[in-house]
């Protein structure tokens, strides 16, 4: 199914005034998880699983990087409007 | 940034023995006062800190890998401890698995990039099936530091 969908990109910049740390990168990922797609987030070229809490904190993402976001399966447009959001928010938690 | 310059072998343990997470958190910082990293003033501040961090969430990561940290207003720079826990310690892990290798990161309130910094390096480091091996067998805390400076140098080339 994902093929066919193709897959959707993003380029966000991180709200959170902390960065993409420990907790927000849990969070991050406990929404990832619930969604089928395949995520992944990018960050200087570099590409990591966007459903794994140890690879998002290796980006070491701030507040105002610019991070892509990447889904690909069937509920892509959700993920990218879900995962999207929460990427821009600037809730501390 | 080094993870080494803030490692001081005093605070790293290859033996701990301890039962869940409270027990683990006061062990850890045991080891940074032991080491001289923090003072025995700023010891209950730490600790509150860290536990009221894990309440938010688990820092249990998975991989066998414990990642507490906070900031304290009252620590001027990134200090570590690290403990490798044989049998492992329940730590309400993302993944459900007991912890074996922990990371200690304390820093000081602001300064955000350098604890994201420090944070990301312990992350990928962990995420090196071979270097955790590698620190699961360390005999010594000299042991412990070496691997990850041989680790570090390795992501700095």
């Amino acid at each position: 199914m994902g093929i066919e969908a193709g897959m959707l990109e993003k380029e966000i910049r991180v709200g959170n005034p902390l960065g993409l740390h420990a907790r927000p990168a849990a969070k991050f990922v406990k929404l990832s998880q619930k969604l089928n797609s395949d995520v992944y987030l990018e960050k200087d070229g570099e590409r990591v699983n966007g459903k794994s809490i140890l690879e998002i904190m290796m980006l070491a993402a701030e507040q105002g990087d610019l991070v892509k976001l990447v889904v690909d399966g069937e509920d892509e447009e959700k993920a990218i409007e879900i995962l999207g959001s929460f990427l821009a928010g600037e809730n501390e938690t | 940034m080094r993870l080494t310059e803030y490692i001081n072998p005093k605070c790293i343990s290859v033996d701990m023995d301890v039962k869940g997470k409270d027990e683990a958190i006061e062990f850890l910082v045991g080891l940074l006062l032991q080491g001289g990293s923090i003072t025995a003033a700023q010891k209950e501040e730490v600790i509150k800190t860290l536990k009221k961090r894990e309440e938010l969430g688990s820092t249990g990561v998975g991989y066998g890998v414990g990642i507490p940290h906070g900031k304290c207003s009252s620590i001027e720079e990134i200090v570590l401890a690290i403990a490798v826990s044989k049998k492992g310690v329940d730590f309400a892990s993302l993944d459900g698995k007991p912890v074996h290798i922990f990371f200690l990161l304390l820093g000081p309130e602001g300064s955000p990039t350098e604890h994201l910094k420090a944070l990301a390096r312990i992350a990928r480091f962990s995420k090196d099936r071979n270097f955790r091996e590698k620190i699961l067998k360390a005999k010594t805390p000299e042991e412990v530091l070496e691997i990850i400076k041989e680790r570090e140098s390795k992501e700095l080339a």
